[in-house]
C-alpha cells in the first residue's frame, strides 16, 4: 500500500513539475537541497512505516525543519564563502544509505523465512508421501 | 484500526513523493534552459576566482614599486648630501625630465583637439570623407614632434607622458598611447616656454592649421602653471 502511493505520488508528481512555472538559476541551489531533504525524509518515512512506529508531526516537522535549516545553512554558506550545504547534503545521503540498509535487511529476512517455510512444507509433503 | 493508520502512512509518504518529484522535474527544466551541465558555473567561479587573484598581485606589486620608488628617492637624498656636485645634479635633474621619471610643473600650453561629431560643412572640402575631422595617430605625432622642436620639455597626452621610447598607434576608435588606450578629447599639455610654443603651435602652414581647415575643433590655452606627472 505504501509502495502504490509512492508510485503515484511519482507519477503526479512528474506531471506537476513538468508544467510547474520555471525557478530562476539563483535560487535553483536550494530547490536541489530540498530535494535532497525530502529524499532523506522520504527513506526515513519507509523505514517508519516497517517499524511500525511512524508518527505524523515527527514526519511533518523532520522535513520541513530538515529543509529550512539546510537552505539557511546554504544561504549562510554563500554569504561567507563556504560550501556548507555540502555538510547538509552529506548527512542526508549518509541516512539515506542507513535507511535504505535497514530496509534491506528487513526484506531480506522476511524474504529467507518465507523460503524456509516452503522448504518445511515441502519436507512434510515428502514425508507424507513416503509414509503411504 | 490498524488499516487507518497504514492509509495515513502512505498519503503522506505520497504527498511528499508527489512534492519531490515536482521538485526535481522544475530543477531539471531550470538546469537545462541555463543550458549547462555544471561546467559553466564552475568556469564561472574559476573566473571569479582568477581575476580576484590578478588583482592582489596587481596590488601587491603595485604598492612594492611605491616602495622602491620611495627608497630611491631617499637614496638619492643621501648621495645628494654627499656630493654637492652642482653640474652633476643638475644633469641629472635634465635627463630624469627628458626620461619622464620626475614630476614636472612650470608655465607651457594646453592643446586640446577633438574629433567634430557635428560636422556637415558641405563647402569643404573635408566633406567627402568622414575620416578628415577625426584626430588620427599621425595628427597626434605631428602635434608632438612641432612642441619639440619649439623646445618643450614634458609633454603628456591625457596626462600620459610622453617620453623618447612612447609610441602613439592607431587600435581603432581610439588611440594607444604607450599601450594605454586614450579617446577624444585629447589634451596635450607641453611645459616649456610658452610663447615659443605658442607661436610654432599656431603657425600656418602647421598641424594645427591643417586639423583646423579639415574640420577638427582645436583649442590653444597658454597656462603659467602646468603640472605635468612622471611616468608610471
Amino acid at each position: 500500500m505504501v509502495y502504490i502511493a509512492i508510485i503515484l505520488g511519482c507519477i503526479i508528481g512528474a506531471f506537476i513539475g513538468n508544467f510547474a512555472p520555471m525557478i530562476s538559476y539563483t535560487y535553483s541551489e536550494y530547490l536541489a537541497i530540498a530535494i535532497v531533504a525530502a529524499l532523506d525524509t522520504i527513506f526515513g518515512g519507509i523505514v517508519a512505516s516497517i517499524n511500525k512506529n511512524f508518527n505524523m508531526g515527527v514526519f511533518i516537522s523532520g522535513f520541513l525543519g530538515n529543509a529550512i535549516l539546510s537552505i539557511l545553512l546554504a544561504y549562510l554558506g554563500s554569504r561567507l564563502n563556504v560550501d556548507i550545504y555540502l555538510a547538509a547534503i552529506f548527512v542526508f545521503v549518509g541516512r539515506i544509505f542507513y535507511n535504505l540498509g535497514v530496509i534491506r535487511r528487513y526484506y531480506i529476512e522476511k524474504f529467507t523465512s518465507f523460503l524456509k517455510i516452503r522448504k518445511e512444507k515441502n519436507n512434510k509433503k515428502t514425508q507424507k508421501n513416503t509414509e503411504k | 484500526m490498524k488499516e487507518m493508520h497504514n492509509k495515513k502512512v502512505a498519503i503522506s509518504l505520497g504527498i511528499l513523493t508527489m512534492l519531490f518529484t515536482a521538485g526535481t522535474m522544475m530543477q531539471f527544466k531550470t538546469i537545462r534552459a541555463a543550458n549547462l551541465d555544471g561546467t559553466i558555473q564552475l568556469t564561472d567561479r574559476n573566473l571569479k576566482k582568477s581575476v580576484l587573484q590578478w588583482n592582489e598581485k596587481y596590488q601587491e606589486s603595485t604598492k612594492k614599486l611605491k616602495d622602491t620608488d620611495e627608497e630611491l628617492e631617499e637614496l638619492k637624498k643621501k648621495v645628494a648630501e654627499f656630493h654637492i656636485d652642482e653640474e652633476l645634479k643638475e644633469k641629472i635633474d635634465k635627463y630624469e625630465i627628458i626620461l619622464g621619471m620626475t614630476d614636472v610643473s612650470g608655465e607651457g600650453i594646453i592643446v586640446t583637439v577633438s574629433d567634430n561629431d557635428g560636422y556637415n560643412n558641405q563647402n569643404s572640402f573635408a566633406s567627402i570623407n568622414a575620416s578628415n575631422y577625426l584626430v588620427h595617430d599621425g595628427n597626434l605625432v605631428a602635434i608632438v614632434n612641432e612642441l619639440k622642436a619649439a623646445g618643450a620639455e614634458a609633454i603628456s597626452i591625457n596626462d600620459k607622458r610622453i617620453t623618447d621610447t612612447t609610441a602613439i598607434t592607431c587600435a581603432g576608435n581610439v588611440i594607444q598611447v604607450n599601450g594605454e588606450k586614450v579617446g577624444s578629447p585629447f589634451t596635450i599639455k607641453a611645459i616649456g616656454n610658452k610663447d615659443l610654443l605658442y607661436g610654432e603651435i599656431t603657425k600656418n602652414g602647421g598641424i594645427i592649421y591643417k586639423l583646423k581647415r579639415y574640420g577638427v575643433i582645436t583649442e590653444i590655452k597658454k597656462n603659467d602653471n602646468i603640472e605635468i606627472s612622471k611616468n608610471l
